[in-house]
């Protein structure tokens, strides 16, 4: 079912959530919006589902207009942060329900619901907690309930709010793993919310970053990692240093204009080379699981730099705290110092 | 490092070159070094000599470029930095509205906030009688839409488990309104007048508002909590998703069940009450159980009865709706239900005392 979002916005009060946001969803794609909390995500999904009316703009779903359709209508699956499982039934009664309560001439008979409810609760290898409750579960497990029973109705979309955001981190990177194998099985159009940036780059088909109500960019996570539209998205998509222009390989720098450079796209070198020309210090060394993270400090420098080093490197250059070094940058994007986002993570 | 402000002209340009610390503590030292300088049709700012920079100096550097730009001048910010960086983020704020928070508001503006809030929550509860006469012909047509399967459980939770507190508080009410009666009418030598008095007193009024209080208290408080949590656990907004309207699913059914629960707990009400006041009454005339039971049905207390025990309706639908619109209207966290169940408390007695002082006005005026 292919959703298309066209220049959709909804104020609270005086708080812009949205602000004329258009997006268009392919059928039996797998969608990430993800922003910074506030950035208008959740608001976005809420009037895909129908749960909060845009104030303007339309919305369809595939060839018609479901702008003010009912939430009934719209044949959404919707899986919540916090589960909002029924905590009065049992876990094969909570992914039936959906089922059990449509109008008769819809509804299966009590022995196809029955099976259909074991058949989703398998999909989610959950056979043999039917007759569990949900407070008897663990948060992984009510949350993959939660899934099975938004599936049990067949929606034609499936959105899910931030579905991992109450788990630990172990059990987070495996459902969202076994999230993106589900969806290559079943192929419902899926969007889903996450503040996580790594959870959007894995899961997702593509990204949607929205920011202050606006959306940033949409793309592959590739296109959103490698290419970043704006200072703001190549921030929020990972750790960034920010460096001053200083006309190292452009000539006639801008001091208005900074470049963003990812930790692992920073180079260290002992003696100073064409692509490293900035003395620095090794203020700290940190092994973390693959890579070596290195803290510099450039001369002249208020605040350290933040480079990734793979260990075959770190083994070469054989470094330790102290040690002088040069370094430079490659694959750095620059923009107006001024659309820096106000949180960066290191910069000199 | 020194905190210093110099300005220059070159050709048509402006230059104000802003370096040392911008910190809290120069504030005001900043704040007239930035005042001294004059707007410029053209002008740039360079803070690339600044040290150090907080919010305070950030706030004064947007207050100075505001003044500028308001004055016509066209401004570039150069030197980037944490400087420009927080400048930038401090000018990108929109300004915040004034806000009350914080000042206490007197009596007086208190009272009339509370005032002009009445005709709000009037009009709230109006829309809420429409969403819940509006979801009636959807309950009926689609049983299954609402949860009526619930009814049962409800109806026990409040008339059966409420009945115990239900009998003590009337039986007790009762026997204080003997006990009184027969007081005051011994001065009159009419203490077997006793029986009529109660008839009136336990039948029509107190009987049916006692019981309303007491299940206003715990099935209003129930409802609220219940639906409270629900709202906030985005169960609700479950049921929404699935198709399910939260009037027909939830609230028709507790409505059904105290429109069950609540006239059957008032017949015990009353028979409690009056068994309290004949209990107090009995030791203390010479009545006897049958001349006090002759009295009473001498006393013509069939109208009384008819009109105790028509309330009761009028009673539950009233806790029903605004225990239950109170629950749905819950927004946020634990707090938000807590809050709301205490109102859905206040207003549901409110609401059963006001609807039986209008009944009692109603009935004197038809000769009921």
């Amino acid at each position: 079912m292919r959703i298309d979002i066209r220049s959709i916005s909804k104020r609270f009060g005086s708080f812009t959530a949205l602000d004329r946001v258009d997006l268009s969803i392919a059928s039996g794609e797998l969608v990430a919006l993800l922003g910074p909390s506030g950035s208008g995500k959740t608001t976005l999904l809420r009037i895909i589902a129908g749960l909060e009316q845009a104030d303007g703009g339309s919305l369809a779903f595939g060839d018609s207009d479901v702008t003010a359709a009912d939430p009934r209508a719209r044949g959404v699956g919707f899986v919540f942060q916090h589960y909002a499982l029924f905590r009065h039934m049992t876990v094969a009664e909570n992914v039936a329900f959906g089922l059990t309560v449509k109008p008769r001439d819809q509804r299966p008979s009590r022995a196809d619901i029955r099976a259909r409810a074991l058949e989703l609760l398998r999909l989610v290898q959950l056979d043999g907690f039917a007759h569990r409750f949900p407070h008897q579960l663990s948060g992984g497990q009510r949350q993959r309930v939660a899934l099975a029973r938004a599936l049990a109705v067949e929606p034609r979309v499936l959105l899910l709010d931030e579905p991992f955001g109450a788990l630990d981190a172990k059990v987070r990177v495996e459902l969202r793993r076994w999230l993106r194998r589900l969806h290559d099985e079943t192929g419902i159009t899926s969007v889903f919310v996450t503040h996580d940036q790594e959870e959007a780059l894995e899961v997702s088909d593509r990204v949607a970053v929205l920011n202050h109500g606006r959306l940033e960019q949409v793309g592959t996570p590739e296109q959103v990692y490698r290419h970043p539209a704006s200072a703001f998205v190549h921030q929020f998509l990972g750790q960034v240093n920010v460096f001053h222009e200083r006309g190292q390989d452009q000539a006639g720098a801008d001091p208005a204009r900074v470049a963003l450079v990812r930790p692992h796209d920073v180079l260290v070198a002992r003696a100073a080379d064409p692509l490293c020309q900035i003395p620095a210090v090794v203020e700290a060394i940190a092994i973390a699981g693959p890579q070596v993270r290195l803290s510099v400090l450039p001369a002249g420098a208020k605040a350290a730099i933040e480079a990734h080093l793979t260990h075959d490197q770190y083994d070469q250059l054989a470094l330790s705290r102290g040690d002088a070094v040069f370094i430079g940058y490659s694959r750095a994007k620059s923009y107006q110092a001024s659309d820096l986002p106000t949180t960066v993570d290191y910069q000199i | 490092m020194p905190l210093r402000v110099e300005s220059s002209d070159e050709a048509d340009l402006r230059s104000v070159r802003v370096a040392g610390d911008l910190l809290l503590a120069e504030a005001d030292e900043l704040a007239r070094a930035l005042d001294a300088v004059e707007g410029a049709p053209r002008m740039a700012l360079d803070l690339a000599a600044v040290a150090r920079c907080d919010g305070a100096g950030a706030a004064l550097l947007a207050g100075a470029c505001g003044r500028w730009e308001a004055g016509g001048s066209v401004l570039t910010v150069m030197g980037g930095g944490r400087a420009a960086a927080l400048l930038a983020a401090v000018r990108r704020r929109p300004a915040l509205p004034a806000t009350t928070h914080g000042r206490e508001r007197s009596t007086l503006a208190r009272l009339g906030a509370s005032v002009a809030g009445v005709g709000g929550s009037l009009g709230g509860i109006l829309a809420d009688l429409g969403a819940l006469a509006a979801a009636l012909p959807g309950a009926l047509a689609r049983p299954r839409s609402a949860g009526w399967r619930e009814v049962p459980a409800l109806v026990a939770r409040a008339g059966a488990d409420g009945l115990a507190v239900v009998a003590l508080a009337n039986l007790l009410v009762g026997a204080i309104m003997g006990f009184q009666g027969v007081v005051q009418l011994q001065g009159f030598g009419a203490t077997a007048f006793v029986p009529d008095a109660l008839a009136v007193v336990i039948l029509r009024e107190m009987g049916p508002v006692i019981t309303a209080v007491i299940v206003a208290g715990r099935s209003g408080a129930g409802f609220a909590a219940e639906l409270g949590t629900m709202v906030v656990g985005e169960e609700v907004d479950a049921l929404r998703t699935m198709g399910l309207d939260p009037w027909r699913w939830l609230v028709w059914p507790r409505l059904a069940a105290l429109l069950v629960a609540l006239p059957v707990l008032t017949l015990v009400g009353m028979a409690c009450g009056l068994a309290g006041g004949m209990l107090a009454a009995l030791p203390m005339t010479d009545l006897g159980v049958g001349g006090f039971l002759d009295r009473l049905a001498a006393a013509s207390a069939l109208p009384h009865f008819l009109t105790g025990i028509a309330k009761p309706w009028l009673f539950a639908a009233a806790i029903a709706l605004i225990a239950c619109s109170q629950g749905l209207a819950a927004r946020g966290g634990a707090a938000a239900v807590g809050a709301r169940t205490t109102a859905a408390v206040v207003q549901t007695i409110v609401a059963v005392i006001v609807i039986d002082a209008l009944c009692a006005v109603t009935c004197t005026a038809l000769g009921w």
